[in-house]
């Protein structure tokens, strides 16, 4: 039983590597998104940046002032990321609510591109909690420097979660919750 | 570690060091003070325990009896004369790194003058010396304990301090290593290929908010037809329906809706109903919510296509 189970857990981790490998080639643009989030926030805030790789999602900085300018940075993608997903699957979300069965080419694109942006919006632990570390050298505001690390536990606990499709659920969420919100804002 | 460090010689004042050691121990805890008989473990080398101790107090408190200056070695020398000596060591060192440093005078005994004391701890003179007799012990000491809470906390602060230089330097000195092969990007300069995927991204925003007024009368003409076919108002619905397939007349919702307030309506438009739904595949839901309102002589018209 526990060979058939192996097996079967091995064909499932597989197949779940294969989709997961599809889905993060599939869901480009967030992932560009959410690195030029983060190098336009390192730009604001005057934090040097040496190499940025937009394709793998990564990026190499200098120190970091402040732990107010390391949480701007760590929270950029969730902001820049949910609230382009919210906008750009917002006219496909409407005709989807009324059950439309021919959606216009344009609409399915523009809510590929929304969910894609929206499913990496949650930034990653390791990454976070480094810019944290960074900025708490310099900084040494305490309920900052909880609140950052308590931050860093819930985009852990997102980061895990991705293996049960807590990106997908998230974008999806955020482009149904905020037309339902329009709808009912414009119903009153 | 300990934060407390009592010097002592034991010819001189082993008993009050002893009494001094039990009620600091007794107030801060046995790892928090240090005292070379008690507190060095089985196999330690002495003086290395020593060093190690005196590098993290935050306060010293050195016992002077009545010999404490004048007590010689077996060749006449004064100890305190001799630079290896570990009294004089232990204070040095406690001077040198500018932590509290307590002369308890014990048994009726004086400061010694500063030309008395070697050189390198001159400056002991120069601390408030607190006596000690064994009338009013306990509470000398309690005083003293108030004094040693401050000496710690502010030590506790110092060794966060020199943790964050040192962090600090760590950072400086490895972003200086990868410096020396790199320079920082341009700030504001992206690839073009970057901006014109921003550039994209926003068009594309631009574009959703111009489809965004064109679904949004759909949407809310859809809800207010079901709150109506809810409530039985068969007629409103029918016209809010006919509304939202004005806007977009592939709505599935809409025609099924609209199908099913025919149906409410009576027999007379059944035909209606049967025309809004054709060609329209419903699910196992859709069917069984239409099955209540639609008379069953219908249902051979359709074809069940998926089981």
């Amino acid at each position: 039983v526990s060979s058939i189970g192996g097996g079967l857990a091995s064909l499932l981790t597989f197949q779940n590597r294969v989709v997961g490998w599809l889905v993060w080639q599939l869901t480009f643009p967030g992932r560009i998104m959410r690195v030029a989030s983060y190098r336009m926030l390192c730009d604001i805030n005057k934090v040097e940046v040496f190499e940025v790789n937009y394709f793998r999602g990564t990026m190499a900085h200098g120190a970091i002032p402040s732990l107010g300018t390391a949480l701007l940075i760590a929270i950029a993608p969730l902001c820049v990321n949910t609230l382009l997903c919210a906008v750009l699957t917002f006219p496909a979300a409407m005709p989807m609510a009324i059950g439309a069965e021919n959606m216009r080419p344009e609409l399915i694109f523009l809510f590929w591109l929304g969910i894609s942006i929206g499913m990496h919006a949650f930034p990653d632990r390791a990454y976070s909690l480094h810019l944290i570390e960074k900025g708490s050298i310099n900084d040494q505001r305490k309920i900052l420097n909880i609140f950052g690390r308590g931050l860093c536990e819930l985009f852990g606990l997102a980061n895990f979660l991705r293996r049960l499709w807590f990106d997908l659920i998230y974008a999806i969420l955020v482009s149904v919750s905020v037309a339902n919100l329009v709808v009912w804002l414009s119903a009153r | 570690m300990a934060n407390i460090f009592i010097s002592y010689r034991r010819d001189d004042a082993e008993g009050y060091a002893g009494r001094i050691y039990d009620q600091l121990s007794a107030h801060f805890g046995t790892d928090k003070v240090f005292m070379d008989t008690d507190t060095i473990m089985i196999g330690d080398v002495f003086p290395e325990t020593i060093v190690h101790q005196l590098q993290r107090c935050d306060a010293l408190i050195a016992v002077i009896g009545r010999r404490w200056l004048g007590i010689s070695a077996a060749d006449g020398t004064k100890r305190l004369a001799d630079p290896t000596d570990w009294v004089r060591h232990e204070i040095a060192t406690a001077l040198q790194q500018n932590i509290l440093v307590v002369p308890v005078l014990v048994s009726g005994a004086q400061l010694p003058q500063a030309a008395e004391l070697p050189q390198d701890i001159r400056d002991l003179t120069l601390r408030a010396a607190w006596e000690i007799g064994s009338q009013g012990f306990s509470q000398k000491v309690s005083r003293m304990i108030v004094l040693l809470e401050t000496a710690i906390a502010a030590g506790e602060v110092r060794r966060k301090q020199s943790e964050i230089n040192r962090k600090r330097a760590e950072e400086a000195a490895r972003l200086a290593a990868y410096k020396a092969n790199r320079f920082p990007l341009k700030p504001f300069q992206y690839p073009l290929w970057v901006l014109f995927f921003c550039g994209a991204i926003l068009l594309s925003a631009v574009m959703s908010v111009i489809y965004f007024p064109r679904y949004l009368p759909a949407v809310t003409a859809l809800r207010a037809a079901d709150n109506s076919y809810r409530r039985g108002d068969v007629d409103v619905a029918i016209d809010l329906y006919r509304e939202t397939l004005r806007v977009d007349e592939s709505s599935k919702n809409a025609k099924l809706g609209l199908a099913k307030a025919f149906f409410k309506k009576g027999p007379d438009y059944d035909q209606q109903a049967l025309a809004t739904l054709s060609g329209l595949t419903l699910y196992k839901e859709e069917w069984e919510e239409l099955l209540l309102v639609m008379p069953k002589q219908y249902t051979s018209q359709f074809q069940e296509v998926h089981k």
